[in-house]
C-alpha cells in the first residue's frame, strides 16, 4: 500500500514515515501544502495523512483540490483542532476520518488500514476469498484456517491483490503500490515474486487463486458474495 | 404605551388643544367687548341727536323738534328714549315706549354718562345710556334733565352667538387639519427610525449583514457605529477562535512528537516512557478542555439564528464516516424549520460531543431528537443509544470535569463534561443522564435559548 504523509513538523513527519515503512507501507511525504497537493495529484496514492495547519496551502485546501481533480483515495486528517466544527468542516472538505494530536501511532496505522480496506469495498478487517482469509489488522494470511508464512514483500503483494479481488491489476500498478522508490520497480522481479506467492498459496496447484491475464496483469479470484 | 409616536401625538394634541382653546376664548371676548363699545357709541350718538332736537321751555315744558331716528316713533321697535327732570318726573318719552317706564336710575352727574345692561321692567333685555344735561334757558336760569336711551340686546346677542358658532366651527376645522398635518409629519419624521428598527430585525433574522449607510444625518453616526460594532463582534470572534486554533496547533504538534518518541522508547526505558505518556495525556486532555471551553461564546447579541436541522445532518454525515466500521444506524428527528439563537460552533460542539459519546457506546443505533422546549421556551436535545447505559451511581460523576466512567473508552471524560459546561454556563441550561427506551443511556440537554 502506498501512503502520502503531508505534515510540516519534521520530527513528527519522519516518525510517521518510519513507522509506516516499518509496517510495510510505501510512503511519500511532503512538508507543505503545495508539494503535498502535487504528490496527491501525481502519485498512485492509496491513502493520505494530512495535517490541517500546513504552510503554503492549508490541509483543507489541499483535500478540496484533490477531490476537485477527481482523486478519490481516502484521506485521514491529522489535526490539533478538536472542536467539532473543525472536524465537520474537514470531513466535508472530502476527508474520511480524523485523528487529533497527540495520537497513538498504532491507532493511526489501524485507521489507515481500515480506510484503505473500506475504499476497496471491504466492510470487515478480515478479507475472505474462498478458503483464503487475510487478517489486515494482524497482517496474517490463512488458508482453510491454517496460517501461511509470508515475507513482508509477499504480504504487500497479496494484500493489494486481495483488496482488489475480482479486478485486473497491471504489473505497473502493482509495483507502483508496493515499491517506495521508482528505480526499484522491475516487472520481472514482480513476475518472480508472484510466482513464489502462487506456490505458497496453492502448493497442490488446485485452487489457482491468482490468474494471469496476458498483457493485462493479474487478478485475484473474485470472492463469492464477499466484497462488491 | 411607551412609544415615541404615542408620546408625540399626546403632547402635540395637548398643546394644540390648549392653543386653540385660549385663542377661541380670547377672540370671543375681543368680539364681545368691541360689540359693546359700538353699542355704547351708537347710544351716545342717539343722545346727541335727541339733544339737538330738544326744545326745553321754562317750568316743565319740553318738546322735541323732529326726531333723529324713525324707530323712536314705532311702538316696540327696540329703540327707546325718555327724558326726565331732576326729580324723576317724566318730561317726554318716545312713542316706541308706549306708556311704559324704562325704570332706570338717574345718572350720577352731568358729564358722567352711565351705561348699563339690564332688563326693562317689562322683561326685554336692554342696553341703556343715561345722560344728565344742564340746560341754560334763554331767559337766564337753567334746567337739569336726564336723557335715557335704550336699545334692545336682541341683535347684539344674535350677532355674538353667530360669531361664536362660526369661530368654534372654524377652530374645530383647524384642529382636525392640524392633527392630520401632525400625523403626516410624525409618519415622515419617524420613518427613518422605523426603517432602522426594521433593519435591525432583519439582521437578527439573518437576512441582512449590516444597517444601510444612507441614513438621515441625525442617525448616520448611530448606524455607522452599530455597523462597526456588528463587524467588530464578528471579526473579534473569528480572531479569537483562530488564535485558539493556532495555539492548539502550536502546542499539540510537539506533544504528538513527544508521544511518538515515548512510544518508540517504550522498549528501552519502560518507566520513562510510561511517565512521559501519562504526562502527555494529562496535558492533552487539559489543553483540549480549556481550548474548547474558551471557544464557546454563548448566545450571540446581533447574529443570525441557526437552523438546527442542517447542522445536525452535517454532524450525522461526519459521524457516519468516522464510525463507518461500526455500521451504526444514526437516526435524527429535528423539525426542519427549527431555529435557535445560539452560536453555530457552540451548538455543533454540544451535539458533536453528545453524538460522539453515544456512538462510542452504542451497539447498533443512536437517535438524536431536538425540539423546542415545553411552551416554546428554550431547546431540548435528547440523545439515545442502545449501549450498556450508565448506572445511576455514575451519572453525576461522568458530567464532572475530566472524569471517565470507564477507562476503556478514550476521550469519554471531557466530551460530556464540556457539554455540561457549555449548556449550563453559556446557555443557562441543564444536562441529565437517564435510561433510554432504546436500552442504553439517554442524555437530556436543555438550553435556555430563544427558538422559533
Amino acid at each position: 500500500m502506498r501512503a502520502l504523509v503531508v505534515e510540516d513538523e519534521a520530527a513528527l513527519r519522519e516518525r510517521i514515515v518510519k513507522r509506516l515503512e516499518a509496517s510495510g507501507w510505501a510512503v511519500d511525504s511532503a512538508a507543505d501544502g503545495r508539494d503535498g497537493q502535487w504528490m496527491g495529484e501525481e502519485y498512485p496514492v492509496d491513502v493520505a495523512v494530512v495535517d490541517l495547519g500546513l504552510p503554503e496551502r492549508s490541509g483543507m485546501q489541499v483535500i478540496r483540490a484533490w477531490r476537485a481533480a477527481g482523486r478519490r483515495f481516502p484521506v485521514l486528517i491529522l489535526t490539533a483542532r478538536d472542536r467539532w466544527q473543525d472536524k465537520v468542516e474537514g470531513l466535508e472538505a472530502g476527508a474520511d476520518d480524523y485523528l487529533t494530536k497527540p495520537f497513538n501511532m498504532e491507532e493511526l496505522l489501524a485507521r489507515l488500514r481500515a480506510l484503505v480496506r473500506r475504499a476497496a469495498g471491504w466492510a470487515d478487517s478480515v478479507l475472505a476469498v474462498g478458503p483464503f482469509e487475510l487478517d489486515t489488522a494482524r497482517q496474517e494470511l490463512r488458508r482453510a484456517g491454517e496460517p501461511v508464512v509470508l515475507t513482508a514483500f509477499e504480504y504487500k503483494l497479496i494484500e493489494y491483490l486481495m483488496l482488489h479481488a475480482g479486478k485486473v491489476v497491471s504489473k505497473t500498478e502493482l509495483s507502483e503500490h508496493v515499491y517506495a522508490e521508482e528505480m526499484e520497480r522491475d516487472s520481472n522481479v514482480i513476475e518472480v515474486l508472484v510466482g513464489r506467492l502462487r506456490r505458497k498459496l496453492d502448493p497442490q496447484r488446485a485452487l489457482d487463486p491468482i490468474e494471469t491475464l496476458r498483457g493485462r496483469g493479474y487478478r485475484f479470484r473474485a470472492p463469492e458474495g464477499g466484497a462488491e | 404605551m411607551n412609544s415615541l409616536r404615542t408620546r408625540m401625538v399626546a403632547v402635540a394634541s395637548l398643546v394644540l388643544a390648549a392653543f386653540l382653546g385660549v385663542t377661541g376664548v380670547a377672540l370671543e371676548r375681543a368680539f364681545h367687548d368691541t360689540g359693546l363699545e359700538l353699542v355704547r357709541e351708537r347710544l351716545q350718538a342717539q343722545v346727541y341727536g335727541l339733544l339737538a332736537a330738544a326744545e326745553p321751555g321754562p317750568g316743565k315744558a319740553f318738546s322735541l323738534d323732529g326726531l333723529p331716528e324713525p324707530r323712536f316713533t314705532i311702538p316696540d321697535s327696540g329703540l327707546y328714549a325718555a327724558v326726565k327732570d331732576a326729580g324723576g318726573g317724566t318730561l317726554w318719552r318716545s312713542r316706541s315706549l308706549l306708556d311704559r317706564d324704562l325704570g332706570l336710575p338717574p345718572p350720577a352727574g352731568p358729564g358722567e354718562p352711565r351705561f348699563s345692561a339690564a332688563p326693562a321692567p317689562w322683561g326685554e333685555a336692554l342696553f341703556a345710556l343715561s345722560y344728565r344735561v344742564r340746560w341754560e334757558l334763554p331767559g337766564g336760569g337753567e334746567r337739569v334733565f336726564d336723557l335715557h336711551v335704550a336699545e334692545s340686546r336682541r341683535e347684539f346677542d344674535a350677532r355674538v352667538a353667530r360669531f361664536r358658532r362660526d369661530l368654534w366651527t372654524w377652530l374645530a376645522v383647524l384642529a382636525v387639519g392640524l392633527l392630520l398635518a401632525q400625523a403626516v409629519v410624525l409618519t415622515r419624521g419617524l420613518a427613518p427610525l422605523e426603517r432602522l428598527a426594521r433593519e435591525l430585525r432583519a439582521i437578527e433574522a439573518g437576512k441582512r449583514d449590516a444597517l444601510s449607510e444612507d441614513q438621515p444625518q441625525e442617525l448616520r453616526a448611530l448606524a455607522a457605529n452599530m455597523n462597526h460594532l456588528i463587524r467588530f463582534g464578528r471579526r473579534a470572534l473569528e480572531r479569537h477562535r483562530n488564535a485558539l486554533a493556532d495555539l492548539a496547533h502550536a502546542l499539540k504538534t510537539p506533544l504528538a512528537v513527544l508521544r511518538g518518541a515515548a512510544e518508540d522508547a517504550g522498549t528501552s526505558d519502560a518507566g520513562l516512557a510510561r511517565t512521559v505518556l501519562e504526562a502527555v495525556a494529562r496535558m492533552d486532555e487539559s489543553l483540549s478542555y480549556r481550548l474548547r471551553r474558551a471557544s464557546a461564546v454563548g448566545e450571540p447579541t446581533l447574529g443570525a439564528p441557526v437552523t438546527v436541522a442542517p447542522l445536525a445532518a452535517r454532524l450525522v454525515a461526519t459521524l457516519s464516516k468516522v464510525y463507518a466500521d461500526k455500521g451504526l444506524v444514526l437516526d435524527t428527528a429535528v423539525p426542519e424549520r427549527l431555529q435557535v439563537r445560539a452560536d453555530a460552533g457552540d451548538l455543533t460542539e454540544i451535539l458533536g460531543n453528545l453524538m460522539d459519546n453515544a456512538c462510542k457506546w452504542a451497539r447498533t443505533s443512536v437517535r438524536l431528537a431536538i425540539a423546542a422546549g415545553p411552551g416554546g421556551e428554550g431547546l431540548e436535545i435528547l440523545v439515545d443509544d442502545d449501549g450498556p447505559g450508565i448506572p445511576p451511581g455514575e451519572r453525576a460523576r461522568i458530567l464532572e470535569r475530566g472524569v471517565r466512567a470507564d477507562e476503556r473508552m478514550p476521550g469519554q471524560g471531557i466530551g460530556l463534561s464540556l457539554v455540561r459546561e457549555l449548556a449550563v454556563d453559556h446557555y443557562g441550561g441543564a444536562v441529565r443522564v437517564e435510561d433510554s427506551p432504546a436500552g442504553g443511556a439517554r442524555l437530556r440537554v436543555r438550553l435556555d435559548v430563544r427558538s422559533t
